[in-house]
């Protein structure tokens, strides 16, 4: 996608909520209320991290003709 | 009529003539009371209530303007474009050859119309936050840009659906190239909710608490320049600075406004543009 900037507040934002409602909700099922909350968030957070970087790298990838995985 | 109306506005929400610094007046701030406006008429049609206020008729009022303008400066178009012609011209080419194909390429041609309509409704729109008189950035409040945001998502989501089909479609978007295959478990759903979810989301509020906090800040700036008058060497050189950064305020406002359409404009041509080609 031409928009590298546009999608990585979206992103981060997505992957937070995701990873931190999960953790939230096996905290709850578990009872260790909260603890789990702030692994996912972590989690999260790093996994959107990765998200953001990948596609950059794809993005660049595409912009200098030649790519990493050879597109 | 303009600056009469405004000058009561700002000694109402200053709380009254005889509230300033040594009055023992605590600083009345404006808040989000500044953004409400009463019903100047309620009607229903059926079981639907319908209150119009201020805001209402300020985004009928634009929208009738941009028709106007629009049909008079194309209203006898000549090969040598001349006045409202020449404005009109210049706007279009900008949508079109600026955003349209710089999202799109050729194919962007078909989508011009639509963006054009965004384009101008959401910079005048803006713009009425330092009309005098309107004073009220009609997109400050949240309920227009939501409903902006939600027109281009129902755009470009059947749009994708329609051209890639639909299985395709989603799996373009959760399953991007170039990352090892057991990240997909864990990331496929982060790029399905930032595209489905967080998407219209971000779009509308962008353009929301943009203008919504350069309309606090000026109207601020405006309660601090009668709030500090006062006969002291401190309130003076307070008021003259509050005034002298409400009129820099101002212009800032007039870069935002522009600014905030083009990008709302922007984003909603790259949204289209994702659904009309796979990302490969």
């Amino acid at each position: 996608m031409a928009d590298p900037a546009w999608t990585i507040v979206s992103r981060i934002a997505a992957g937070l909520l995701l990873y931190t409602g999960l953790g939230w909700l096996i905290s709850q099922w578990v009872g260790h209320t909260s603890t789990l909350m702030a692994v996912g968030a972590m989690v999260g957070l790093g996994l959107s991290m990765y998200v953001v970087i990948a596609g950059l790298n794809r993005d660049g990838s595409k912009q200098s003709g030649a790519g990493r995985h050879g597109k | 009529m303009g600056v009469g109306r405004f000058a009561v506005g700002v000694i109402r929400a200053s709380g009254g003539l005889d509230c300033h610094l040594m009055s023992g007046c605590g600083f009345p701030a404006p808040g989000a009371e500044i953004f409400q406006f009463d019903a100047l008429l309620t009607f229903s049609v059926g079981p639907v209530a319908f209150h119009v206020s201020k805001v209402t008729i300020l985004l009928g009022l634009v929208s009738l303007a941009i028709v106007a303008f629009f049909t008079y400066a194309f209203r006898r178009p000549s090969l040598v474009p001349r006045g409202a012609q020449n404005v009109g011209e210049l706007g279009y080419l900008f949508i079109r050859d600026g955003i349209a194909r710089e999202a799109m390429g050729k194919e962007g041609d078909r989508f011009v119309p639509f963006l054009f309509t965004f384009f101008f409704m959401t910079w005048m729109l803006n713009f009425m936050g330092i009309l005098p008189g309107a004073q009220i950035p009609v997109t400050s409040i949240f309920a227009i840009p939501v409903a902006f945001a939600l027109i281009v998502y129902l755009t470009w989501v059947p749009l994708g659906v329609y051209r890639q089909g639909f299985i395709p479609f989603f799996k373009n978007m959760m399953f991007p190239p170039g990352v090892p295959k057991p990240m997909y478990l864990l990331l496929a759903p982060i790029e399905f909710i930032s595209n489905i979810i967080v998407r219209p989301f971000t779009h509308s509020v962008r353009l929301f608490a943009n203008m919504f906090a350069g309309h606090l800040l000026i109207a601020s700036f405006s309660v601090a320049t009668f709030y500090l008058i006062s006969a002291s060497v401190i309130g003076i050189l307070g008021s003259v600075a509050s005034f002298a950064v409400t009129v820099a305020l101002t212009a800032f406002e007039v870069l935002i406004q522009a600014l905030q359409a083009y990008i709302f404009t922007l984003l909603a041509a790259v949204y289209i543009s994702g659904a009309l080609h796979a990302e490969h």
